[in-house]
């Protein structure tokens, strides 16, 4: 049993609270309550309560038997032990939970289990003394149990330990066990796991091949063996000992590390697809690398794998609607949970233009040629008196006035008045940052009898002309929820339809306004995740609530199982799609120290738990409270008893002698006669 | 005050009530009927005494049986039934409004009142339920039979509890208002601030034949509250903080046992009776055994 230790200080802090409430309530008075009587005249003799009385302890050592109950009780929940001192040692277990403990090979148990069995076993040699923190090896994973010296917890813990389907990070988890054993004087390091560690391959003494090129984290694992078991480590550093579990020799593996789409430029629903798998295995596979949408195939194909390598498949598909895109291999393996990814297919929508212009306007034929170049729009020309009737995705205008609250994103060229002898401007500078102009680059453009556009607060100047100071060409605005851009020259009126950047243009206002093409699609491996804001909840695949920290506006969580997630924002919910991630596949050699068995701890002096026997005497103390408390008061009620008039129950004194006997005979309904 | 059903009094209790008496124990002269028992000694049916002839002597009442055996002439002498007024007071004052669980004084008060005024109708008497606490409210006064019963439940179901006691200030009035003799008979608890020896004497004064009737809860006699108390009196809205401890509340039921002594004392000395009712006994038993026992009825 473990019960709270308390400092000698929190002992007399509780302890003095306790007290206090036990005396004031030893010294509490019930206000007087208030009656209605027939009559006071009987009262008139009885000593009236005129002044407050001096609050005085009636049963002092009843008080005093409670104040040493709840000393006692306080002093058993501080768990005091008799004998000499001696702190256990503290332990930090790192458990490899991470996606390869869900690893199953054929005629062995699976990974996890002999993970569960192998902590056991740990636990089990250890003393009851012993401090034992438990932690995952994935990284920024919580603690699996803070430092307890609770058996039962901990066995507990341990059998209820679950695989993720994250990477291991085990240089971070050693680290970080390492610093919550900082303060201790004898500290101990577990890890027991698989000991496969990142790709790259580990150098030095303790990696089974030899180095070619070491990955950070195989670095920052030699690093930290380095400092931990060099012959003159100092007395703070741990114990550090590995219990590699598993046979990697005969795991064979293939997984899928990467599954990407990329949308066709010329056709949105023609969709190429990169999918990348390893062999993880020593030897050649043949797999089968099947796709399917929502559930319905859409083709296979066969690949031979090489031992230890990567290999890439393209191909192409068409799908017109959203979906879920699911990439499995067979046949099965040992370690089922990365033969298959998904990726989200994102839905494709056509953005219908509208152009308000003549027919036969040269303006109409410039943008819609422009604009049928693109395949995500669909634009047609209408004369400008039916803009009441329609509701485009954009609509485009030409020389009319700019409303103040327009009704849709739209496009308006608007030009200055013509002059006879004006002379062409050239467009000098245009603004890379934002995302109409970002592919827009020439200065080959001039334009005749540009307008004069005001810029108004929160507009962007996207394109300037010549002069001192420049001035702003196109603007782009947003007002209400609505996107305007405003073209200060007409097209017609300069060589910027013959050039390239003009549909470069009008694609990417379209694109500003709509965000209606998502050319790739690609899905997060599990782990660290980070995601634009604003989020208010992220939904796990299997339906729990996932936890997550701000970061200004972004997100960051830790996926710990792959499948489709759930962003749920204020007013839209979107899914992403969460993979294994590619895998560590380098097995850790443990060096004789670290194979070693557990340095020999002095035998702990022999102590004796106090807190039964202050318990008992305790409730003898309570026990003792009460017979006083009691007892003073029968004694109290005795003495005012005996002190009261007469120290007789009341005589009818007008009777008799004779009638007095015969009273205590006769009905309380008195008859005089 | 919670106002009283009109029945006051059950039907079976009403038919034991019709043999039962109301002693009047005074010689008092009221006009000669057949129903009422007194000590006047007259012309009457129910057979009295004997006494030895003297001149003027009625010859109609001699016992000739007795002149043939003994030779001297015995006059018989029976007890003379006459309409005696009967004045029952009953105590409204804020005092009469305790009791103990649900039968407050004022009820119990109420039934009693209601008690003597049924004998009283029964036989053929005139009676007045006079309510008075300060001073005298406006009375009933019935007679003609039992059948009158009726008004005097309802009059007694009219009245409620108020005011303070001022028993001699009553009496006075009830002098003034009624001056011919008669059984008076006062129900209170007599809680009153000036005392009631002045109201008794001036009732033996006027020659009345009157019972105190002293009315009282169990709690008041034996007060089972604890601790400290902010009392206050209901009728004149004193308060007083008090401990009741068990020296306290043996101090006090002392108190209360001399004051009930002292009425019976006064009630006795002035040649009246004195009977004493608690709210936790029926009333029919104490009507029933209580009263008769002590001669108050018969």
């Amino acid at each position: 049993m473990n019960w709270l230790a308390l400092s000698p200080a929190e002992v007399a802090l509780v302890w003095a609270a306790l007290a206090a409430t036990a005396l004031w309530l030893y010294l509490h008075h019930r206000r007087p309550r208030h009656r209605k009587v027939s009559t006071l005249r009987f009262w008139a003799s009885v000593q009236p309560v005129s002044q407050p009385r001096r609050r005085k302890l009636r049963e002092p050592w009843a008080f005093l038997a409670q104040i040493l109950f709840l000393l006692l009780l306080v002093l058993a929940l501080a768990n005091p032990r008799w004998g000499p001192g001696y702190e256990g040692r503290s332990v930090a277990i790192v458990l490899d939970t991470s996606i390869w403990s869900q690893a199953h090979p054929a005629g062995e148990p699976a990974w996890i289990d002999l993970e569960r069995a192998g902590a056991l076993r740990l636990l089990d040699s250890l003393p009851g003394v012993d401090r034992v923190l438990l932690l995952r090896a994935e990284a920024d994973a919580p603690p699996i149990l803070p430092f307890t010296t609770d058996r039962a917890s901990l066995r507990r813990a341990i059998q209820e330990v679950q695989s993720s389907s994250v990477a291991a990070d085990i240089p971070r988890a050693l680290e970080m066990g390492r610093a919550a054993l900082g303060g201790s004087s004898r500290g101990l390091l577990v890890y027991v796991g698989p000991g496969l560690v990142d790709s790259g391959q580990v150098a030095g003494q303790g990696s089974e091949q030899e180095p070619e090129q070491q990955s950070q984290q195989a670095r920052s694992l030699d690093e930290f063996r380095a400092e931990v078991e060099s012959p003159d480590r100092s007395a703070s550093q741990p114990q550090f000992l590995m219990r590699l579990l598993g046979d990697w020799a005969s795991v064979q593996n293939r997984g899928i590390t990467r599954l990407s789409l990329r949308r066709d430029a010329a056709q949105p629903d023609r969709w190429r697809l990169l999918t990348q798998l390893k062999n993880y295995g020593n030897e050649k596979a043949d797999v089968v690398l099947a796709f399917s949408v929502n559930g319905q195939p859409i083709g296979q194909r066969k690949l031979s794998l090489a031992p230890k390598a990567l290999a890439n498949a393209e191909d192409e598909f068409t799908w017109d609607q959203g979906g879920t895109l699911q990439a499995e291999i067979n046949p099965p393996d040992a370690l089922q949970a990365d033969d298959r990814a998904m990726v989200n297919l994102p839905t494709f929508r056509t953005v219908r233009v509208a152009v308000f212009a003549g027919k036969s306007s040269p303006f109409a034929a410039d943008l819609l040629s422009v604009l049928s170049s693109n395949p995500y729009v669909q634009a047609q020309v209408f004369p400008a008196e039916l803009g009441a009737n329609l509701s485009p995705d954009v609509a485009i205008y030409q020389g009319s006035n700019l409303p103040a609250q327009p009704e849709f994103n739209s496009i308006w060229f608007l030009s200055g008045a013509p002059a006879a002898n004006s002379r062409p401007v050239r467009v000098t500078g245009w603004n890379a940052q934002h995302p109409v102009t970002r592919w827009v680059r020439t200065h080959d453009i001039s334009v005749r009898n540009p307008a004069a556009l005001k810029v108004e607060t929160g507009d962007a100047v996207l394109a300037y002309t010549e002069g001192d100071p420049p001035a702003p060409l196109i603007l782009a605005r947003e007002r209400n929820g609505r996107r305007i851009l405003i073209v200060g020259f007409n097209p017609h009126d300069s060589n910027f339809p013959l050039e390239s950047a003009f549909p470069l243009l009008m694609a990417g206002s379209v694109e500003w306004m709509t965000h209606s093409v998502d050319d790739v699609a690609d899905s997060f491996p599990a782990g660290e995740i980070d995601l634009p804001g604003p989020v208010t909840k992220i939904i796990a695949p299997s339906g729990k609530e996932a936890p997550f920290a701000r970061k200004g506006a972004d997100v960051h969580w830790l996926a710990l199982e792959t499948g489709m997630y759930r962003i749920v924002a204020p007013g839209n919910e979107t899914s992403i799609a969460v993979n294994p991630p590619a895998l560590p596949a380098h097995r850790v050699k443990p060096t004789a120290a670290e194979a070693a068995e557990i340095e020999g701890e002095p035998r702990p002096p022999a102590t004796w738990d106090m807190w039964r026997w202050l318990v008992l005497l305790a409730a003898v103390a309570l026990w003792l409270e009460w017979w006083l408390y009691y007892s003073a008061r029968e004694q109290q009620r005795t003495a005012e008893a005996s002190e009261a008039p007469g120290g007789q129950p009341p005589a009818i004194l007008d009777l008799e002698p004779d009638e007095r006997e015969e009273s205590r005979f006769r009905n309380p309904n008195l008859v005089g006669r | 005050m919670a106002t009283t059903s009109p029945l006051l009094l059950d039907r079976e209790f009403l038919k034991t009530l019709e043999q039962v008496t109301l002693l009047c124990r005074t010689n008092l002269s009221g006009a000669v009927g057949p129903e009422h028992r007194s000590r006047t000694r007259g012309p009457g049916m129910e057979f009295a005494d004997y006494r030895r002839y003297s001149f003027g002597d009625d010859p109609r009442s001699l016992d000739w049986s007795a002149y043939l055996r003994l030779g001297k002439l015995f006059l018989k002498i029976y007890e003379t039934e006459q309409h005696i007024p009967v004045r029952i007071l009953l105590d409204r004052s804020e005092s009469m409004d305790f009791g103990d669980e649900g039968e407050s004084k004022f009820l119990y008060a109420q039934r009693l009142a209601a008690t003597f005024a049924y004998l009283a109708l029964l036989h053929l008497d005139t009676t007045a339920v006079i309510p008075f606490a300060d001073r005298l409210q406006k009375p009933l006064v019935v007679s003609g039979g039992r059948e009158r019963l009726w008004p005097v439940l309802q009059f007694l179901a009219e009245q409620s509890c108020g005011g303070a006691t001022d028993l001699f200030a009553s009496v006075k009035e009830f002098m003034s208002g009624f001056p011919s003799r008669g059984i008076a008979i006062l129900i209170s608890d007599f809680f009153d601030e000036q005392g009631c020896e002045r109201a008794v004497e001036m009732l033996r004064s006027a020659g009345h034949d009157f019972v105190l009737l002293q009315i009282h809860s169990a709690e008041e006699q034996h007060p089972s509250a604890a601790g400290e108390l902010i009392l206050e009196d209901a009728e004149t809205g004193m308060q007083r903080t008090v401990e009741c401890s068990p020296q306290s509340t043996a101090l006090y039921e002392r108190r209360f046992q001399e004051f009930s002594a002292r009425l019976r004392r006064l009630a006795i000395r002035n040649g009246g009776r004195y009977a004493r009712a608690v709210t936790n006994i029926a009333y029919q038993e104490f009507v029933l055994r209580s009263l008769r026992s002590g001669q108050v009825l018969a």
